[in-house]
């Protein structure tokens, strides 16, 4: 039977790769070759030293992954026509944004921004796909803009019918590194869009497939990605919700690459395991499997291509502003 | 609604599938459809388990392929832009677009017959000829064609 399996243990097993990870085993130079003795021994000791520190990261990995609570979907084998029969008549809404920085080269200055909402009613085949642009001043941040622009048209899709996908964070831990100003306006338009589909009880899914997330590991101690803790989940399992105010979040594995991490409304709690099986069913539609198709779509929509680039550069780029003059004004 | 989404000297394409040998209106430019071009639809990148119907119910927008069109502008001293709508031009334009002091002419004829191709060409002046209906000259080029494909099959 397909759908969803009742709650299992994972074991921990085979070897982690840790490709990131940083390790402090540092031998200092030496005045040889490497294929002499004593390259050839630093060498061997050098890998030795990596292995056990490995083994140790290993076992604390494992400790943490025991104290998880993990489930699994069982999916069968048609995972596309299994997706299918989840979806039918599930209207979902994937929001993706792309950017143009200011053409210093080319004189122009300014950037510009455009998200793109693909909107597809399962079951039906009816679709659409609609475009909000903007154009930013030099002096704007870019980056910003265009985050608040997909959570402005987040919010205009939040009619309490449709599941709506975000490539991203709602929590991004890189503003914490920028100026006040900028990581209000995050944090603003971040908040603003999980209470509107809080209020309309709107599903939303914040989706991020390579994610260097640190909660996990921090409540634990120690300072590795959350996604390396869980590499060793089952293929096709996920999480418990684990929440912090008003926003959620899990992290799920359907393709044999690295868990992906999901962020959403508390709300959404109540009935978790149906609204994760609608996010894996987008998944399976998906071209890789581990990616919700919605996403994958609006994605290409909203992409600048190069060819677009370039003719936006021949079309604007005539009117030939000095970038020197004008990064005087300000 | 097609539009254009990119310009040059000569040319100009046009997002869409418009009719090979149409004369259409851009801008202020009139210009004829010489190619159309599609790319390979997504559906291949999804294509599995699912059948084609399936696909258009659960993933209808991968199956559509993009498709541009390439036209040729009729005339040097016209102005269309990116993002121009064009359309399939109507009697009016076109007569308006070919006449000087009242007389017929056709200052892009040359270039059209050296850059495209014969069939494009006829089919341009097979609209005029349906427009200027009296000139004669139309039937003398036309024959002229007609000729220069004969001959091309020889």
């Amino acid at each position: 039977m397909c759908g969803l399996a009742g709650e299992i243990e994972l074991k921990a097993y085979g070897i982690l790769i840790f490709p990131v990870l940083k390790f402090e085993v540092m031998s200092g130079e030496f005045e040889s070759r490497l294929s002499s003795p004593d390259g050839v021994a630093k060498f061997r000791n050098f890998v030795k030293e990596f292995e056990s520190e490995l083994m140790e990261k290993k076992n604390v990995c494992s400790d943490i992954l025991s104290t998880i609570k993990l489930k699994k979907l069982n999916v069968c084998a048609g995972k596309r026509r299994w997706a299918i029969r989840v979806l039918k008549g599930i209207s979902a809404v994937g929001v993706d944004g792309s950017q143009i920085q200011p053409l210093r080269e080319f004189g122009i200055p300014a950037g510009a921004v455009q998200v793109a909402a693909f909107r597809v009613e399962h079951g039906s085949g009816n679709w659409d796909v609609s475009y909000t642009s903007r154009i930013v001043r030099l002096e704007e941040n870019v980056d910003a803009t265009r985050y608040a622009l997909e959570m402005d048209v987040l919010r205009r899709n939040a009619d309490g019918r449709s599941y709506l996908f975000y490539d991203g964070s709602f929590t991004p831990s890189f503003v914490r590194e920028m100026a006040r100003e900028v990581r209000n306006r995050y944090e603003k338009a971040a908040m603003d869009t999980v209470k509107k589909c809080s209020e309309t009880e709107t599903p939303l899914f914040g989706y991020t497939d390579r994610s260097y997330s640190r909660d996990l590991a921090k409540a634990h101690g120690v300072n590795i990605y959350d996604s390396f803790i869980l590499s060793e989940m089952d293929v096709m399992s996920y999480t418990e919700p684990f929440c912090s105010g008003e926003i959620c979040y899990c992290y799920v594995r359907f393709s044999p690459s690295l868990p992906s991490r999901v962020e959403f409304p508390e709300w959404m709690r109540k009935k978790f395991d149906q609204f994760i099986r609608v996010l894996c069913a987008e998944c399976m539609l998906g071209s890789t499997f581990s990616y919700p198709y919605v996403l994958e779509r609006a994605h290409s929509y909203a992409a600048v291509s190069e060819r677009e680039r370039r003719l936006i550069v021949e079309a604007v780029g005539g009117i030939s502003l000095s970038f020197k003059w004008v990064s005087k004004l300000w | 609604m097609c539009r254009v989404i990119r310009v040059s000297d000569r040319y100009l394409e046009v997002d869409g599938k418009l009719k090979i040998g149409e004369i259409v209106k851009a801008g202020n430019c009139l210009a004829v459809v010489v190619s159309v071009n599609g790319e390979v639809p997504e559906y291949l990148k999804y294509a599995g388990e699912l059948n084609r119907e399936e696909i258009e119910r659960y993933m209808p927008d991968v199956l559509e392929s993009r498709v541009t069109s390439k036209c040729f502008i009729l005339g040097g001293d016209c102005i269309s832009d990116i993002g121009d709508e064009v359309r399939v031009a109507d009697d009016e334009e076109i007569r308006e677009y070919h006449l000087k002091d009242g007389e017929l002419r056709i200052p892009y004829f040359y270039q059209m017959l050296k850059s495209c191709d014969i069939d494009v060409a006829k089919s341009v002046m097979k609209r005029l000829k349906s427009i200027f209906k009296n000139e004669e000259i139309l039937d003398a080029l036309l024959r002229e064609i007609d000729y220069m494909i004969m001959n091309g099959m020889k």
